[in-house]
């Protein structure tokens, strides 16, 4: 017979955003297990380019721009305590980013982007549109035919790989319990209680949280719940280590605090597929040697692939799926880091979502939404 | 320290810039033991906490034995030989890259 240990929550996914909020559940007193599966789950987290980015977010749900703005507000108090409770620097810094934009064409999307956004925010949205002239005088190393960029106070990085390593030391520090190889094969709703069927034995909980990123849509079924995400592969490329080269953070190219480049972006709907591949590195390799052409000496040393997990408006959802079932879902698992520990995990401890985030409910994807709302 | 074994009398030798000083080697060296023959110490420090190094693998695996070649940064020493008038430098601590663009 397997054991069937009672907990208060169980948080389903041990990536960032499940490590996150049950951490935030420990230090807010609640006993809970956080079910991971095994190295070879599909893990987000490892594959994290690692901006702590504002701008931009929430041109197609407007209540993600202020939930952003609160995020990169609260990511120093996130990163004064992990340094303090678990010794490890998870590499915070918030110098303000770019977006770097190719052509005039591209600014003029982004512009419009960024318009979009800074109107339907309630607060004062501080950004700035810079041509070519004025983006080099940010940042020195970016080439001239880099048409300009959007530039943004909020913006910064940190170190994803470490900030993921510190929020499990923390968890289990705070008395958590770490359960690894327990992926949720089946969820079954008892009278009060969810009863977990995991790859190692069985647990009961009053309540639990899907953070399982991709992983939830499997996991919504069981509740006969449709979660939309989807994948969205993206690539990256890592560089030799250099000395710190620039001013700013940009979104296409990150300098790690080990000195390391990130080269991104691309987006790229490829279903579950994790390769990397010949055509998208090399047109990410052209792109970055426009954008910074010093890089043209330096080596390209690693790359990789991981899948984002996308909602139809790139935007999170925050809801309660069943009762005390609640789903969390986000492509902005190190961004959000700081409000997934310090209010999202409240939400689950309290057992409800403030009537403020209901619009990051599920409901909104659902056909005539916006009639019944109005 | 290090000693050459299997002596072939008729390898040709060659002759290497190390940080701008001449290093004699034999054809078919790799730069990483004509640097260790010529007792070059600290052969490099690394990148981040500035900690001696030396070649340890010697077959491609380690990284230990990083070094620039005719200005190219971070090379292998351990699967390059030596060419006459070779340029090498160590690298104590993080490779540069000071171009800016034009």
């Amino acid at each position: 017979m397997p054991m069937q240990p009672e907990c208060d929550v169980a948080v389903i996914g041990g990536g960032l955003v499940g490590v996150a909020i049950a951490c935030g559940l420990r230090l807010a007193g609640v006993n809970t297990v956080l079910l991971d599966e095994g190295d070879a789950a599909i893990r987000a987290s490892r594959g994290n380019f690692g901006l702590v980015w504002v701008q931009g977010k929430g041109d197609l749900l407007a209540p993600y721009t202020p939930w952003a703005r609160e995020a990169g507000r609260v990511w120093p108090e996130l990163a004064r305590w992990l340094k303090e409770f678990t010794g490890l620097d998870v590499g915070l810094e918030q110098p303000g980013g770019v977006f770097l934009c190719m052509t005039e064409d591209d600014l003029a999307a982004r512009a419009a982007q960024m318009a979009r956004v800074a109107e339907q925010s309630a607060e004062p949205y501080e950004y700035e549109m810079v041509d070519s002239r004025r983006l080099r005088e940010l940042v020195p190393q970016v080439g001239p035919k880099v048409a300009g960029a959007s530039y943004s106070a909020y913006d910064g990085q940190a170190n994803p790989i470490r900030l993921f390593r510190a929020l499990h030391r923390a968890f289990v520090q705070l008395g958590g319990r770490y359960a690894p190889n327990a992926g949720v094969t089946a969820i079954e709703r008892r009278s009060s209680a969810y009863r977990l069927k995991t790859a190692d034995g069985e647990w009961t909980a009053n309540r639990i949280v899907l953070a399982s990123g991709l992983g939830n849509v499997g996991l919504g079924e069981q509740l006969g719940i449709s979660i939309p995400v989807k994948p969205m592969r993206g690539q990256i490329m890592v560089t030799e280590r250099l000395p710190q080269l620039f001013p700013l953070v940009m979104e296409q190219i990150r300098q790690t605090d080990d000195g390391t480049l990130l080269i991104g972006t691309s987006w790229e709907d490829v279903g579950f597929d994790l390769s990397t591949s010949y055509g998208t590195t090399r047109r990410i390799a052209r792109n970055a040697l426009d954008f910074v052409p010093m890089l043209r000496s330096v080596s390209v040393v690693r790359s990789w692939a991981a899948l984002r997990i996308l909602t139809p408006d790139a935007s999170p959802i925050y809801d309660e799926i069943a009762p005390g079932a609640f789903l969390v879902t986000c492509h902005s698992g190190v961004s959000l880091a700081g409000n997934h520990v310090f209010a999202t995990a409240r939400w689950i401890a309290d057992g409800r979502i403030p009537q403020n985030m209901r619009a990051f409910s599920r409901a909104r994807f659902e056909p005539n939404h916006q009639e019944r709302v109005a | 320290m290090f000693k050459r074994h299997n002596n072939i009398a008729d390898a040709g030798r060659v002759e290497i810039m190390v940080d701008g000083r001449p290093v004699a080697a034999r054809t078919g060296d790799t730069v990483a033991a004509a640097l260790l023959l010529a007792d070059v110490a600290p052969y490099r420090l690394t990148a981040l906490d500035r900690e001696p190094r030396a070649p340890f693998c010697l077959m491609g695996v380690c990284f230990d034995c990083l070094v620039t070649i005719d200005g190219l940064a971070n090379r292998q020493a351990c699967l390059i030989e030596v060419r006459n008038g070779m340029r090498v430098e160590r690298q104590l601590g993080l490779r540069e890259l000071t171009e800016l663009t034009p």
